[in-house]
C-alpha cells in the first residue's frame, strides 16, 4: 500500500471540510457585522434582533471551522513532513502569523462579543464584532498568502537543499496572490449572501409572521450577494492574466478542465440570479414572488459547489508539486507507514462527516425556528444573545 | 536569539496547558455531579466565558511550533503518529461538542453531553501518552506498540488524573453555590492519584532517563511545589489559590519537556535535535518578531480582563452559552 495517495486524500478531505465552514463563516459575519453596526447608530429594533438570529447561526456553523482547522494545521506534521524540512523556514512564518495575529485574537474576541450582549456598552461591543470581522479577513490573508507560496515560491532562494527566505514582502506582491484573495472574499460574501436570501425565502413559503424581519434580511442577503458575485466573477477572470505569469500551463493538467468549466458556469448563475434579486428589490416584488422563494431555497448550497470547484482548479493543477517546481508532493510525503495513515483517514473522515450533518442539521433548525419574539425574555436563567 | 523563541513556544504551550485543562478536567467531571439539565447547563456556564480562548492557545502554539521551529514539528508529530490522531479526536470531538450542545431550546443533548465526556476523556490520556513518550525519547517511527510502554501509559492515566484535580478546582472557585461544595470534595478527592503520579513518575523517571538537565530537574520540583499550594489551597478553603496552583501544575509537564534535556530538544530512538537543528533561518525569526509579542500582549491584556470580569462564581445573573 502507497501512503502517498491516503495522505492526499486525507489532507484534501479535512481542507474541503474547513473550506465548507469557514466560507459561511467569512461571509456572514460581514453581514452581521454591518446588521449590528445599523442597529447601533440608531436603527430600528428589528436589526438587534436580526443581529441576534443570523448572529447565532454564524456561531454555530463557526465551531466546526475551527475543529477542521486544528486538524489541517497538525497535518502539516503529521504526513508533510518533507515540506517543513524544506521550506518550513519560509512557508511557516505566515502560518504562524496567521495562528498567533488572525485566529488567536479572532476567537478571544468572538468570545467577548458572544459574552458581552446586553453587558458591554453598545459601541465596545460593536467594536468586537468588527475585530472578529477583520481578524477574520487577515486569517485568509494569510492562509491565501501561505497557498500562493506554494503555487509560485517567490521572495525565497535554494541554499543547501532548503529554502531560505529573502523578501517577507515579495510574498504579499505575489501574481498567485494578487486577484485570487478577493475571488476568494468575494466567494465567502456570496455564500453568507445566498444562505441569507435562503433561509428568509424558506420563511416567506411557510408564511412567516415575521415579514418585516425577514424582508429586511433578504434585502442585506441580495446586496452582499451581488457586491460579492461581481467580485467573484470579476477576479476570477484576472487570474487568467495573473497565471500566465507564474504557471501558463495549470489549466492543460488533466482534470482541471470539467471542475473550471463547471465553476465559471456556476459564478455567472449566481451573478445573474444576483443581479434579478436586485432589481426585484423595487418596491418589494422579490418577497413577494412565491416561485423565485423555491429556488433561492434551493439556491443555497451553489456557492459552496463553486468554491470547492474552484479550490480543487488550483490544486490539482498544482500537481505533482507541492512547492511549484521545488518540491515534488511525492518527496514530501512523511515516512509513517500507509496503514496508520488510512486508520487516521478513516477516522478523521467519518468524525468530520458526523459532525458536519449534526451541525448542519442544528443550523436547519435553527434557522427554521425563526427569530425569538420582540421583546426581551424574561427567564433564568440568562441566555447568551446568540 | 533562538532561545527566546523556545521561551515564548514555552509560554504558549504552557499557557495551553494551565488554562484548557480544567476545560478537559470540568468535561471528564460532568458525570460526576448528579445534575438534571438545569445545573449541568451552569457547571459549563463557569467555563464559558473563558473556553473560546482556553483552546486556541494550542493552535497559537502549534503555529509558532511550525514557523519558529519548522524542523522539529515534523519529527515530534509524525514520530507518535497515533497518539497525535487520537488527541485531534477526541479535541475535535470535545470542542465541537461543547460548542454546539446547548444552541437549540429544548432539544435532546445527551449526545453532545457524551461526546463532552469522552472527548474531554480521549484528549487527556492522548496528551498524557504524548509527552510520556517526548520525555522517555520516541519510538522509531511508525512502531505503534512502542508508543503504548508502561511509563508512558503512567503519564497517560497520569494526565487524567491532573486534569480532574484542575477542573474541580475551577469549579470550587466558578460554580454556582449549590454545586461547589462536591467540586472541592472532588478535587480533595483526586489529589492522592495526582500525587501517586508525580511521584511514580519523578522515581521512575531519575532512574530511568539519562542526561537530564537541571533545568529538567526545576520543572520536577516546581510541580511538586505546585502540587503542595494546590493541596494547602483546599486545606485552608482558598480555592483561588488551590486553582492557580493546580494550573501551574497541569503546566509542568510540558515545561519538563521542554527543558528536560535542553539543548536538545528531542530525543528519539534514532538521533537527537538540538535547539539549533529545529530552528528555522534567522530572517524568518525577524519576520515573526513583527508580529508574535504584540499580538501576544493584546491577547493576555484581554484575557487578564476576561478573567476580572468573571472571577465570581456562576448565579442567577449570569450569562449562559455553552
Amino acid at each position: 500500500m502507497n501512503a502517498l495517495p491516503i495522505a492526499r486524500l486525507q489532507f484534501a478531505t479535512t481542507t474541503s471540510f474547513h473550506f465548507l465552514f469557514v466560507l459561511l463563516t467569512l461571509g456572514l459575519v460581514t453581514l452581521v457585522a454591518v446588521l449590528q453596526t445599523r442597529w447601533t447608530f440608531g436603527g430600528k429594533p428589528e436589526l438587534l434582533r436580526m443581529t441576534r438570529f443570523w448572529g447565532r447561526l454564524y456561531v454555530i456553523n463557526y465551531a466546526l471551522g475551527i475543529v477542521t482547522g486544528i486538524v489541517m494545521e497538525f497535518q502539516f506534521g503529521l504526513t508533510w513532513t518533507g515540506l517543513s524540512a524544506f521550506a518550513g523556514d519560509v512557508f511557516g512564518a505566515p502560518l504562524a502569523i496567521e495562528t498567533l495575529v488572525a485566529f488567536f485574537l479572532e476567537s478571544t474576541f468572538l468570545g467577548l462579543w458572544i459574552f458581552g450582549f446586553g453587558r458591554l456598552p453598545k459601541g465596545l461591543h460593536l467594536a468586537l464584532i468588527w475585530l472578529v470581522t477583520l481578524t477574520a479577513y487577515a486569517s485568509a490573508l494569510f492562509i491565501m498568502l501561505a497557498n500562493s507560496f506554494l503555487q509560485n515560491p517567490v521572495g525565497s532562494h535554494l541554499e543547501h537543499g532548503v529554502l531560505r527566505l529573502d523578501d517577507f514582502g515579495a510574498l504579499f506582491a505575489n501574481p498567485a496572490l494578487a486577484a485570487s484573495l478577493p475571488h476568494v472574499l468575494g466567494a465567502a460574501l456570496v455564500t453568507g449572501g445566498f444562505f441569507v436570501v435562503g433561509v428568509s425565502a424558506w420563511h416567506f413559503l411557510k408564511r412567516t409572521t415575521e415579514v418585516e424581519f425577514f424582508r429586511r434580511s433578504m434585502r442585506a442577503g441580495v446586496v452582499a450577494a451581488l457586491v460579492g458575485s461581481v467580485f467573484v466573477v470579476n477576479q476570477g477572470f484576472a487570474q487568467f492574466g495573473e497565471l500566465a505569469k507564474y504557471q501558463p500551463d495549470k489549466l492543460k493538467t488533466g482534470g482541471v478542465g470539467l471542475p473550471l468549466g463547471l465553476m465559471i458556469m456556476l459564478g455567472f448563475v449566481m451573478l445573474l440570479c444576483a443581479l434579478l434579486g436586485t432589481l426585484l428589490l423595487v418596491r418589494n416584488w422579490l418577497t413577494k414572488a412565491r416561485f423565485l422563494h423555491y429556488l433561492m431555497v434551493a439556491a443555497i448550497p451553489l456557492p459552496f459547489a463553486a468554491a470547492i470547484l474552484g479550490w480543487l482548479v488550483r490544486e490539482l493543477g498544482r500537481q505533482p508539486w507541492l512547492v511549484w517546481g521545488k518540491l515534488r508532493t511525492a518527496d514530501a510525503v512523511a515516512g509513517v507507514p500507509a496503514g496508520q495513515i488510512l486508520f487516521s483517514f478513516i477516522a478523521f473522515t467519518l468524525l468530520f462527516a458526523a459532525l458536519a450533518v449534526a451541525d448542519w442539521v442544528l443550523m436547519a433548525r435553527v434557522a427554521k425556528r425563526g427569530p425569538e419574539p420582540a421583546g426581551e425574555p424574561a427567564e433564568l436563567p440568562v441566555l447568551s444573545g446568540v | 536569539m533562538v532561545t527566546f523563541w523556545w521561551c515564548l513556544l514555552g509560554l504558549l504551550t504552557c499557557g495551553y496547558f494551565a488554562l484548557a485543562g480544567y476545560d478537559y478536567g470540568v468535561g471528564m467531571l460532568l458525570p460526576g455531579f448528579e445534575a438534571d439539565e438545569r445545573r449541568r447547563r451552569r457547571l459549563l456556564g463557569a467555563l464559558g466565558p473563558f473556553f473560546l480562548a482556553n483552546e486556541v492557545w494550542l493552535v497559537a502554539a502549534v503555529g509558532l511550533l511550525f514557523g519558529a521551529f519548522p524542523h522539529l514539528e515534523g519529527k515530534v508529530f509524525a514520530g507518535a503518529y497515533v497518539l497525535v490522531v487520537t488527541l485531534l479526536l477526541g479535541l475535535v470531538t470535545f470542542t465541537a461538542s461543547m460548542q454546539l450542545r446547548s444552541r437549540r431550546p429544548d432539544a435532546r443533548r445527551g449526545a453532545w453531553t457524551a461526546g463532552i465526556v469522552g472527548g474531554a476523556l480521549v484528549t487527556a490520556l492522548s496528551w498524557g501518552l504524548f509527552l510520556g513518550n517526548v520525555v522517555a525519547g520516541l519510538p522509531p517511527v511508525g512502531d505503534v506498540l512502542a508508543l503504548f510502554t508502561p511509563y508512558a501509559v503512567l503519564w497517560g492515566l497520569g494526565f487524567v488524573a491532573l486534569f480532574c484535580l484542575q477542573g474541580a478546582a475551577f469549579l470550587a472557585v466558578r460554580a454556582p453555590a449549590e454545586l461547589a461544595g462536591r467540586a472541592v470534595r472532588l478535587a480533595r478527592a483526586f489529589s492522592a492519584p495526582v500525587f501517586a503520579f508525580l511521584v511514580i513518575a519523578s522515581v521512575w523517571g531519575y532512574f530511568a532517563l539519562k542526561g537530564v538537565s537541571a533545568l529538567g530537574a526545576g520543572a520536577v520540583v516546581l510541580a511538586f511545589a505546585a502540587f503542595a499550594v494546590t493541596r494547602t489551597g483546599l486545606a485552608v478553603r482558598r480555592y483561588r489559590v488551590a486553582l492557580v496552583g493546580s494550573m501551574v501544575l497541569s503546566a509542568c509537564p510540558a515545561l519538563l519537556a521542554g527543558t528536560l534535556r535542553f539543548p536538545a530538544v528531542l530525543v528519539s530512538a534514532r538521533d537527537t535535535l538540538t535547539l539549533e537543528q529545529a530552528a528555522t533561518a534567522p530572517e524568518t525569526f525577524a519576520v515573526l518578531a513583527w508580529f508574535a509579542p504584540p499580538s501576544l500582549v493584546v491577547l493576555l491584556v484581554v484575557q487578564w480582563l476576561t478573567w476580572r470580569a468573571h472571577r465570581r462564581p456562576v448565579d442567577q445573573h449570569s450569562l449562559l452559552h455553552f
